[in-house]
């Protein structure tokens, strides 16, 4: 037995241990784990509280998959670099295990996260619990997958505080049951503009009136491209309208890809969807980034709310607007 | 107004209540208890260990209240001793062993949080075997348990 388990020694009391290793590197933090028995447990914690694993596995400064989830007791916070690069079988064992996670607060994923529905059910049923960190920003708008992870997400991420999600389609995002995650502060979404021009497909499916109007669009460019456009505000108007129930709501960043694509200024205001958003006695910033917004909104800002100062920061591709009460 | 502190070994000790209260237990006693000339026992508290204590508490009377963030990743913050506190730390082991025991159960969190960096510095650069010797640790692992963690571990190694 280790010589270090007195009572008068904080050497043997966990969490003192566990403020000694705040100052540690991660390099130290492995030297430490191989002191004895008693240290191994509690250094364990430290090295593997913030883990990034990489697809690549021959870069031999990140864990493999299997040793990541073979500690998965310690992780707190979870990076997952390059997920499509992932085999099938790794990506499929990545999402069974999940679950397994049980103290994760926050997740990132770097790179287009891919993979049959069903084999998620266990990453879905485990954002009940304690996830309250969520980044994954590199999502393919045009599958069906991202529809279902938005549903899933706002629905069942009772303890989100941060999301940064994108890329999405509409109807993932607006359809579906009410929003859960009442405690989210801060929502970062990337809506996808080309996304968009794919929308009257779905429509095709629901209505046959829209149905003509697609077959009509579809032999004109332009008025497909403006059509988009207009779905695109509907899809802002809807998603302001669905935020407003998120009391908590401190901060909103909306940046849309593909602004280039537009084919004239935006307008987001008209419609109740925006009033009631603004109106929430938490929200701080309102960011609107990447799609040209015309005058006439940044005037409508001005004079509906005074309080909100319009700060325009030019960005390197496209014009930003800040608003911020 | 002054406030007495005895300690395990029945010794009195008369300091300013200002300067008690860097100790939330002490703090917290006092809230509780209201004004009072009784003094506060700390019955798992030597004098000697008290004597350094109250001489931290004397000399970080008038510091601001630490807040931390809860998404602060610990690794990013500072390691840096400053220079008095790196003095008042100079003494044995045993001595700053009983330092952050102390520091722990009165809640004097940057009192514990010198002494964790005064630990961390001593363990920093060493390898296993030099930590064991460091602070008299039996190594109870066999050579293939040992050879596995560091197998587990390698992708750590060379940050």
């Amino acid at each position: 037995m280790a010589m270090a388990a007195t009572m008068t020694d904080p050497l043997s009391t966990p969490e003192i241990m566990l403020l000694v290793a705040d100052h540690l590197s991660l390099h130290d933090l492995t030297l430490c784990a191989r002191v004895c028995r008693h240290w191994r447990d509690t250094f364990a914690y430290r090295i593997w509280e913030h883990t990034t694993i990489c697809a690549r596995s021959e870069d031999p400064s990140f864990p493999s998959l299997q040793k990541a989830l073979k500690h998965a007791a310690f992780v707190r916070n979870l990076t997952v670099e390059n997920f499509h690069e992932w085999k099938y079988s790794e990506r499929n064992y990545f999402w069974v295990a999940f679950c397994q996670l049980s103290i994760l607060r926050a997740l990132t994923f770097r790179g287009r996260i891919e993979i049959d529905l069903p084999v998620t059910q266990s990453w879905f049923e485990s954002l009940h619990c304690q996830l309250c960190y969520l980044t994954c920003l590199d999502l393919d708008p045009f599958l069906a997958f991202t529809c279902e992870m938005y549903a899933e997400i706002l629905t069942r991420g009772r303890q989100l505080k941060i999301l940064r999600g994108g890329t999405c389609n509409a109807k993932g995002l607006t359809e579906g049951k009410p929003w859960a995650c009442h405690r989210l502060v801060e929502w970062t979404l990337c809506l996808d503009f080309g996304s968009l021009k794919d929308y009257q497909e779905e429509e095709k499916e629901e209505k046959r009136e829209v149905e003509k109007r697609t077959r009509a669009l579809a032999t004109n460019k332009q008025a497909l491209e403006e059509h988009a456009q207009q779905k695109l505000e509907d899809v802002y108007r809807r998603v302001f309208q669905r935020m407003s129930a998120l009391r908590a709501l401190e901060k909103v960043d909306l940046s849309l890809r593909n602004a280039r694509a537009l084919r004239g200024p935006l307008c987001i205001t008209s419609g109740k969807g925006i009033e009631q958003l603004l109106g929430q006695p938490l929200l701080r910033s309102l960011k609107v980034q990447g799609g040209a917004l015309a005058a006439s909104e940044i005037d409508w800002f001005r004079t509906s709310w005074p309080r909100i100062t319009v700060e325009e920061v030019v960005a390197p591709v496209d014009p930003t607007y800040f608003f911020c009460i | 107004m002054p406030v007495t502190l005895t300690s395990l070994d029945n010794q009195e000790f008369k300091v300013d209540k200002e300067v008690a209260e860097r100790s939330i237990l002490i703090k917290n006693m006092i809230e509780d208890v209201g004004e009072s000339d009784a003094p506060i026992p700390l019955p798992n508290v030597s004098a000697a260990v008290l004597t350094k204590v109250i001489e931290y508490c004397e000399h970080h009377r008038n510091d601001p209240v630490q807040v931390q963030d809860e998404t602060d990743d610990p690794r990013k913050r500072s390691n840096d001793i400053e220079e008095w506190d790196m003095k008042f730390m100079q003494v044995d082991q045993e001595m700053l062993f009983e330092i952050i025991l102390a520091a722990n159960y009165l809640d004097i969190k940057p009192l514990l949080d010198v002494g964790c960096k005064t630990v961390a510095n001593i363990i920093k650069g060493k390898t296993p075997e030099e930590i064991r010797k460091a602070f008299n640790i039996v190594n109870d692992f066999t050579p293939e348990e040992e050879a596995q963690i560091k197998k587990e571990n390698e992708w750590a190694e060379d940050r």
